[in-house]
């Protein structure tokens, strides 16, 4: 096992190196033989990083502790599925899950039917630096097939925080989307090196692109998901530095993925499609440097000083590489691409939305770089918390929800400003008279009241998008309602689907705002038999038992609930003291209705009948999760269909570029 | 059990080997495809689908009467001219089942249109 392990690893490092080889020799000598030879050392590369992760699963599945990776994240007594989960525990496993991930998008993309493409060993050549520098690192700083001096009688154990079922989605996911962003960087520059200024490469990638996304979105909703569950502070997001540094590239590829249409329709923003794509890339690079070298203090980083630096090098080269591609080309880009023709119209409304974005993605890198930008120059380390993401965050998010409600009003061609406004008029009166119920409610707090105002007017848009289009595709059509609504957005998925994300979206800002503004909480000490009141929630506490499962100690608070005054059943926070783990871990309680989630913690005890309980009503949380999956499913909807999007009229060029 | 993990990897050696040399004694040596040039022609139905999405909007109140007028105008005349086009290449390749077709081009242009508007309503995706 031990030496099908390292054959694996090793001969990932020569193989990578061959393929690039043989590439260049085949660009060069124009041999499809080479070439031919460089897509087989892609397949090769697949074949030995399935072995090897399969390998991996099998050692931590069977518990073999002469393994230092085995001994380091499990235990005899884990259940099997954070036996196997614990493959991304570790900095070598997670290494090896990325040049897995790599090798098999790799052998997707030179094994489709665009294998034949000009750009293909360029691509090839890119993803397979890639996986290089995986398996480099893996041979020497990170070997999961690592063996240790003395075989242990059992292993350290699995950190309790990543025993959750969020922690078996949220890392493979989040590597999913970090991974498939190499596929459409690599296309980007390899058009680049080719000279090819058309948008060939944003349509053979889109779906890469959206697939990345897909991704980047389940990471980041799972992982809060998990931090509300597991980390028993009561909320979802602290803007902590490993967060953020998913959350960066999600950012900058939500810009790309808009700005790519108006590359696609108008022939514009080519600079500033390339330079995201980049971006995005280097992001995702940088977010890894984040989690492995231990720089920032997080509840994620894995903290290896030499993995971080392995890292740096390697952002450094790509992005240098990169830049260096980018000059060189850029006044063949410039002199091809086409200038904004009006200030009201489709591309300036997306231009803007972009804009936010990166403004958005700049102030999260400067808030999370910035304890060790004021180390570097004042020698003190000054830590920027979650106020000044909420301070600064929260104008940019409401502009960007805002742009939202506008940006689907304005017509791809011909733009009217009197049109426009006319269209506005039923969003606006939504989010007017959702101002005015909010305010007749007597809900406080005049930011989070403008907040769900906008947000309201926003979703009135995109609901008044698909009743408009429903209504013209009927009178065009004369179909029913229904089949109006199904065509409409079967022959426009990537529209609709598109509609399908920002309505998620919608709902995710309702849950953040409310949650943020609106939350109450209650540390309270009680007896046995006394009650906490919060909002309409009375919680009587019952006992304090204690069981062992797995070998693990676990402490139960036993609390009958009732809201209104009406019984809605048992709720029981727990601590689970770890046979292996230093510190216990905290079970979260929650009882959820649409409307809010009571979430209760055990948070200590004098004695089994003298415990202190934290209690949080978090309003409309579970509309965040709601928002994420309907985000998920609009983004497999547009992804599912999505036809490439036709051609404008152009002012200034004419019919001659197409978008096909 | 240590001679079968050898075995195991030498395979494992011996397969990725055999990805990477088989090219070399495959028959014919291929022409790679070179710089070629992506078709960045205009093609009849991009253009039916700009004028489905042109329509679309007009229904939908985003644009005036008179600029989805012009705009379709526009877009009838260049569906006409690639109808032109299209009916020169059928010309040159069979001459005598051509003949009379071309001027009847531009008035097929706006039929056409009308009939691919209808397919593509009524197609999926």
């Amino acid at each position: 096992m031990y030496l099908i392990g390292n054959i694996a690893i090793y001969l990932g490092v020569v193989i990578s190196l061959y393929g690039i080889i043989a590439n260049i020799i085949g660009m060069k000598r124009k041999s499809s033989k080479w070439l031919e030879s460089g897509r087989g050392a892609v397949l090769s590369l697949a074949f030995i990083s399935s072995i090897a992760s399969f390998m991996l699963l099998y050692i931590l599945g069977t518990s073999q502790f002469q393994y230092k990776y085995v001994a380091s994240y499990t235990n005899e007594s884990l259940p099997m599925v954070y036996k196997l989960t614990a493959f991304w525990a570790g900095n070598a496993g997670s290494l090896l899950l990325w040049a897995f991930l790599l090798a098999l998008y790799a052998a997707m993309v030179v094994f489709s039917k665009e294998k034949k493409n000009p750009m293909m060993p360029y691509v090839s050549s890119i993803l397979m630096v890639n996986i290089l520098f995986f398996f480099t690192v893996m041979a020497l700083n990170a070997n999961p097939f690592e063996m240790t001096d003395r075989i242990p009688a059992d292993g350290k154990g699995l950190n309790p925080m990543l025993q959750n079922p969020g922690m078996i989605l949220h890392p493979v996911t989040l590597y999913m989307g970090y991974v498939g962003l190499a596929v459409p960087f690599a296309f980007g520059i390899a058009a680049l090196i080719l000279k090819k200024m058309d948008s060939e490469w944003i349509k053979l990638t889109r779906r890469w692109t959206l697939l990345a996304w897909l991704f980047l979105t389940l990471g980041n909703v799972i992982g809060g998901w998990w931090a509300y569950l597991e980390l028993g502070w009561g909320g979802y997001w602290a803007w902590d530095p490993v967060e953020n540094a998913s959350f960066l590239p999600w950012l900058t590829v939500s810009a790309f993925l808009h700005s790519v249409m108006i590359q696609e329709r108008k022939n514009m923003l080519k600079t500033w499609n390339v330079s995201l794509i980049i971006l995005s890339y280097i992001l995702t690079l940088f977010g890894t440097f984040l989690v492995r070298s231990g720089i920032l203090t997080s509840v994620h980083a894995f903290g290896d000083s030499n993995l971080g630096t392995y890292f740096l090098v390697f952002m450094a080269f790509m992005m240098l590489f990169s830049l260096y591609i980018v000059m060189t080309r850029y006044g063949l880009i410039k002199k091809d691409s086409s200038p904004i023709e009006a200030y009201f119209s489709k591309e300036s409304s997306f231009l803007l939305n972009n804009l936010i974005l990166v403004a958005a993605a700049f102030a999260v890198f400067w808030g999370t770089m910035y304890p060790l930008i004021s180390e570097t120059f004042t020698g003190t380390k000054v830590n920027v918390g979650a106020p000044y993401f909420n301070k600064v965050m929260a104008p940019i998010l409401l502009a960007l929800i805002v742009l939202m409600g506008i940006c689907p009003l304005i017509a791809w061609q011909k733009a009217v400003f009197e049109k426009f406004m006319k269209n506005t008029l039923w969003p606006l009166a939504m989010g007017v008279v959702t101002a005015i119920i909010l305010f007749a409610a007597g809900i406080d707090g005049i930011y989070a009241v403008v907040g769900l105002s906008a947000t309201s007017f926003m979703l009135g848009t995109h609901l008044l998008e698909f009743a408009r289009g429903i209504s013209a595709r009927r009178k065009a059509t004369k179909e029913n309602v229904l089949k109006a609504a199904f065509k409409l957005t079967m022959k426009n998925q990537r529209r609709y689907g598109g509609y399908i994300v920002h309505i998620g979206i919608a709902l995710i800002a309702v849950g953040v705002i409310a949650s943020h503004s609106y939350s109450t909480e209650v540390l309270k000490t009680v007896v046995a038999g006394n009650s906490i009141t919060i909002g309409e929630y009375s919680l009587k506490f019952n006992e304090l038992t204690e069981h062992t499962k797995n070998g693990n100690g676990i402490v139960v608070a036993d609390i009958d609930v009732t809201y209104k005054g009406k019984d809605i059943g048992k709720i029981k926070p727990e601590k689970i003291f770890y046979e292996t783990w230093p510190e216990p871990s905290t079970e979260v309680a929650i009882k959820t209705n649409w409307s809010q989630d009571l979430y209760v913690v055990l948070s200590s005890w004098e004695t089994k009948d003298k415990v202190t309980f934290m209690v949080k009503v978090n309003p409309f949380v579970s509309w965040i999760w709601a928002g994420g999956i309907i985000m998920v499913i609009g983004t497999a909807f547009a992804l599912a269909g999505g036809r490439p999007t036709s051609f404008r009229f152009q002012k200034n060029k004419g019919t001659a570029q197409t978008g096909r | 059990m240590d001679y079968v993990f050898l075995i195991a990897g030498s395979l494992m050696i011996i397969t990725c080997f055999y990805f990477i040399i088989s090219p070399f004694f495959s028959a014919s040596e291929e022409q790679p495809a070179g710089k070629a040039e992506t078709d960045e022609r205009l093609t009849l139905e991009q253009v039916y689908s700009a004028v489905n999405e042109l329509e679309m909007d007009f229904l939908m109140k985003k644009i005036t009467h008179e600029d989805f007028e012009k705009l379709k105008e526009q877009y009838q005349l260049l569906a006409a001219e690639l109808l032109k086009e299209e009916t020169k290449h059928k010309k040159l390749k069979h001459p005598h089942a051509a003949v009379g077709k071309t001027k009847k081009a531009a008035d097929e242009a706006e039929a056409e249109i009308l009939r691919e508007l209808k397919k593509l309503r009524n197609q999926k995706g």
